[in-house]
């Protein structure tokens, strides 16, 4: 990928940043004095530092500096499935999106080994998937009972059950 | 030493077997992100109440203290501080378990965990009534000043890459603001949703920035997790070694927790955050801090640590919780019939020096409690196949994201942070900056606009700002903190290649 | 394993029965008790003495539990959500759930909570450190008349009932002090031990948990509360001032009203144990007694007396 734009993604990012910034900025103006000072302040140096950034990386690029820009230190392994990255975000939204119809423990057992097939990249035999089925229900179950009975915690009850 | 009366009641067989239950069930629920040590006092409370009260409050203590440390496995482990206060240690835990040298990363966690749980014991049994003055001595403007000092880790962690560091600060730092203000009681920044007027909450943001986006790229591929270690075992002696020379480290790490720990209203996130960057300023080789530096992870936990102790030094000489957990433990003591404040230590000091004696018994099983589940939990982590780590760790975001406060709406924020996090983390905005401006934004805005209500009341604003001397302090320290790395930086940049900036700080790895 | 085991089974069967109003006795099982706070508040603490004599008298568990959030409304807001078959109670807070409606949209109205009984309240008190300049309440407002805005009262944030105190006693006073506020309860009473402020508004609670390190010159109730029997109210120093934190127990909208009543019986007696009474006390809570049926005239009563300070404290009403 032989890009002319010096870090075209941080730039693009930055310009939406601006945009962020100036909503918020404004929305800043509705509020007291005590509440705005910070927000204003920040958002401002929130559309600041991005158009700076967009102004280093124009210029870079006019120097002839293209393509993409290092990524931070903590920056994930590239490369891989994209489509398996779509699945698991699709999978984690409709998990959530589930607890309050069905219920959270059932939503949870959809959610698991949807994301389990989606995680899964060898080929198994039945026994390993059995295997992978026990153990998940069994970590699915202990940690309901740990919520429900030892922390006390009110798990959401679906509208369906 | 009239005290050590005390530590024999202390050292009955119900109390160790007691601290001991406590401190593994703290390190579980600890390691566990959403599960807080809060959490974990506030369920026991009702079955202390059979015991009596010494008995009692040794659970608790040992407990929290469990709690805080386990939080660093997570964070090692999954790159997912268990507990705000163990946010640094992912900055060098993740890197060391990721090429292989996670043991030792756990191991080195539970030393440092010690000392600091000791070092944090000890001020509160000896140096309590003089410490909790300083507590007092911090006003608004010291707190926007400490705040600002953590900020300035900003500067360190994204060395070539600072707009970037600035520019994600400020997000987080926004993403503090959402909700109803405590000063003005505006709300603001909810786009007038109202799962968003009850703010984002801390622990939801570390989940999903911190959490999300390494399951996203981990179904990704089908490389292993954490590069399997060549070789097992506790790597005790390497870390004994490591820690030896860290020994200065650690103490100075485990003051900063214990001091920063008495201010409520601080509490262990602040303290060791401003730890690492006094280690990393303080260290021979500041490049290697974020990138798998065993100093990171020691300055991390001894700080996180000592804060328990340091903690309870205002919630029992002046009746102020030092942190959330204190105010269920001083909650609890009341509800037991002890009358708290200032008269406790003199007038309940039996109790009060069973409890000292309680905690470092518990920091002391911290030890071999530690090292046997951290090891245990390591090869979990190492031998569990993809498809079922990959969902466990996912249904664990889902419940602790959920337990912060019995609510979905904690849920769907960390997972919509989690995503805009690794969409970010991808144009090279890193997720650390963010979480920094979050943890410390109400700190540093309640601050500065506390400070300067009081100073136009005072009609001394500036002097408000720049005229006390901790105040002052601070800022000197944080002005060290924040140009030492860019100078020394600019030095060591000079010294290997005139070119390029942004590719070889990646280089240098 | 047994609520595990009746989830798995459908609460349906269970509120039905409720609904069709057979006569059982409440509580014939465990009852959750939701606290919007974190646990360690006022709120807790109370509901904490509460639990023990609860179960006591009625034999059934009380099981406390914590949904903190925006100060209590993430809870409220959600309240009518929940099953409706009075085991599932909620703690309720004046003046939040009058002041924060009327500030902003927050997901829910004061109609919407159904209070079926205000156990106690905590009066508001004017603190000052035990080394400060003032000795009495008249110290202070001479003072405070004579240095306009110079006096810092240090509060739990914008719009509680640490606020609407300040904000009345200024107005009942005639005086302008600056009020700050603070994260809450701890932060602020650091601020007052460490002299950063003047003063603080907090509550009799506070008080007693700092000792002699704070003095008391003032409390809002109608008499002298029994753990500070030396301290003025301020009726006696001539300000009409009675008010605090009020704490009270809530149901979903759709609880049936024979099971409403039951509620406030079981709090009802509780609030009448001698033991639970002397606990409370010592905390420097001050019980008082307001069942189901009487609930309406003390919410009028209240909201009444918010209204006048909301738009001293610039909320303007939004309905």
């Amino acid at each position: 990928m032989q890009s002319r734009f010096h870090d075209p993604a941080g730039t693009f990012v930055a310009s939406l940043f601006v945009i962020l910034g100036i909503a918020l900025a404004l929305e800043t103006r509705g509020m007291t004095a005590m509440g705005s000072v910070f927000p204003t302040t920040i958002s401002i140096a929130l559309i600041v530092f991005s158009a700076v950034l967009i102004l280093r990386n124009l210029v870079l690029t006019l120097r002839g500096r293209g393509g993409s820009e290092a990524q931070s230190d903590e920056a994930p392994a590239t490369g891989g499935s994209n489509a398996r990255r779509a699945f698991f975000v699709g999978a984690m939204i409709a998990w959530i999106a589930l607890i309050p119809v069905i219920g959270f423990l059932l939503a949870s057992i959809a959610g698991y080994f949807a994301v389990m097939v989606v995680a899964m990249h060898e080929r198994m035999s039945l026994k390993q998937i059995a295997l992978l089925i026990v153990l998940g229900v069994a970590i699915l179950a202990g940690f309901y009972l740990l919520m429900t009975e030892v922390l006390l915690i009110p798990m959401p009850r679906g509208h369906l059950f | 030493m009239d005290k050590l009366i005390y530590l024999g009641e202390a050292l009955t067989l119900t109390n160790l077997m007691l601290a001991f239950c406590g401190v593994a069930a703290g390190i579980v629920i600890g390691a566990l992100p959403g599960l807080s040590a809060t959490m974990a006092v506030a369920v026991l409370v009702p079955f202390t109440f059979a015991m009596d009260p010494a008995s009692g409050l040794i659970v608790l203590g040992a407990i929290y203290n469990g709690a805080i440390y386990g939080g660093s496995y997570s964070a090692i482990l999954v790159n997912t501080p268990g507990t705000p206060s163990a946010i640094a240690t992912t900055f060098d835990g993740f890197p060391m378990a990721r090429r292989g040298d996670g043991a030792l990363a756990v191991s080195l966690a539970t030393l440092a965990s010690v000392v600091g749980g000791l070092v944090g014991a000890l001020m509160l049994m000896f140096l309590a009534p003089p410490l909790a003055q300083v507590a007092l001595a911090f006003g608004p403007p010291e707190y926007f000043w400490l705040a600002v000092f953590g900020l300035t880790l900003i500067s360190a962690l994204s060395v070539g890459n600072l707009l970037k560091g600035m520019i994600g600060a400020c997000l987080g730092l926004i993403l503090s603001m959402v909700g109803v203000a405590v000063i003005g009681a505006d709300v603001r920044f909810t786009m007038g949703s109202q799962t968003l007027i009850g703010g984002i909450d801390i622990v939801a943001g570390l989940i999903g920035l911190y959490c999300i986006p390494v399951l996203i790229d981990l179904v990704a591929t089908r490389d292993p997790h954490l590069k399997v270690a060549t070789n097992s075992g506790f790597r005790l002696a390497e870390s004994l070694a490591i820690a030896s020379r860290q020994k200065f480290n650690m103490v100075r790490s485990a003051v900063i927790g214990t001091v920063v720990g008495i201010l409520p209203g601080a509490g262990g996130s602040v303290a060791s955050l401003v730890s690492y960057a006094e280690a990393r300023r303080a260290s021979k080789t500041p490049e290697n801090f974020g990138k798998g530096e065993p100093g990171g992870i020691i300055a991390t936990e001894a700080a996180n640590n000592a804060t328990v102790g340091g903690g309870f030094i205002p919630t029992l000489v002046l009746g102020i919780p030092g942190t959330p957990p204190d105010a269920v433990i001083l909650g609890a003591l009341f509800v037991q019939g002890i009358k708290t404040g200032p008269g406790l230590f003199s007038e309940q000091g039996g109790i009060v020096y069973t409890f000292i004696f309680g905690l470092l018994i518990g920091t002391i099983l911290m030890l071999p409690v530690g090292l046997m589940v951290g090891r245990y939990a390591y090869k979990s982590i190492i031998a569990i196949p993809k498809a079922a780590l990959v969902p466990t760790i996912a249904f664990m975001t889902v419940v602790g994201s959920f337990a912060i406060h019995n609510n979905l709406h904690d849920t769907a924020v960390m997972l919509a942070l989690g995503i805009v996090g690794w969409v970010l983390n991808r144009a090279g905005y890193a997720p650390s900056p963010i979480v920094l401006g979050l943890v410390l934004g109400q700190i540093a805005e309640q601050g500065f606009v506390q400070s300067y209500l009081i100073g136009n009341a005072q009609g001394n604003v500036l002097g408000m700002f720049f005229g006390r001397p901790i105040s002052l302090a601070i800022v000197a320290f944080a002005v060290i903190a924040l140009f030492y790395p860019i100078v020394s930086g600019a030095i060591s940049k000079r010294r290997i290649s005139p070119t390029n900036a942004t590719v070889e700080s990646r280089s240098a790895k | 394993m047994k609520s595990l085991f009746r989830g798995a089974l459908l609460g349906a069967g269970l509120s039905l029965a409720a609904v069709a109003g057979i006569a059982q006795e409440y509580p014939s099982k465990q009852v959750n008790y939701i606290i919007p706070f974190n646990a360690g508040g006022e709120s807790d603490i109370a509901a904490r003495l509460q639990q023990p004599v609860f179960e006591r008298l009625t034999g059934q568990n009380m099981v406390i539990q914590y949904m903190a959030g925006a100060g209590g409304a993430q809870a409220w807001s959600q309240l009518n959500g929940m099953e409706a078959d009075g085991y599932t109670v909620m703690g309720t807070n004046l003046p939040h759930i009058i002041l924060q409606p009327m500030a902003q949209d927050v997901g829910y109205t004061t109609d919407d909570i159904s209070n079926v009984y205000f156990f106690q309240y905590t009066p508001d008190a004017l603190l000052v450190p035990a080394d400060s300049q003032f000795q009495t309440l008249e110290d202070f407002v001479t003072y405070a008349t004579e240095n306009p805005g110079a006096v810092t009262v240090a509060g739990s944030a914008t719009n509680s009932a640490n606020h609407v105190a300040t904000v009345r006693l200024n107005e009942l006073a005639g005086i302008n002090t600056t009020y700050i506020p603070f994260s809450g309860t701890a932060p602020t009473m650091t601020a007052l031990l460490g002299n950063q402020v003047q003063a603080a508004f907090s509550y009799t609670t506070a008080a007693i948990q700092q000792g002699d390190a704070v003095r008391v010159l003032a409390v809002a109730a109608d008499e002298r509360v029994p753990s500070f029997p030396d301290v003025p109210t301020f009726g006696e120093a001539g300000y009409d001032m009675v008010g605090g934190a009020y704490r009270g127990v809530g149901v979903p909208s759709a609880t049936p009203e024979e099971v409403r009543t039951q509620i406030s019986d079981a709090l009802d007696a509780v609030n009448k144990d001698p033991e639970f009474i002397q606990k409370m006390e010592d905390g420097g809570f001050v019980v008082i007694d307001v069942p189901y049926s009487e609930v309406p005239s003390f919410m009028d009563e209240r909201r009444a007396e918010y209204e006048n300070v909301a738009p001293l404290m610039g909320i303007e009403s939004t309905n």
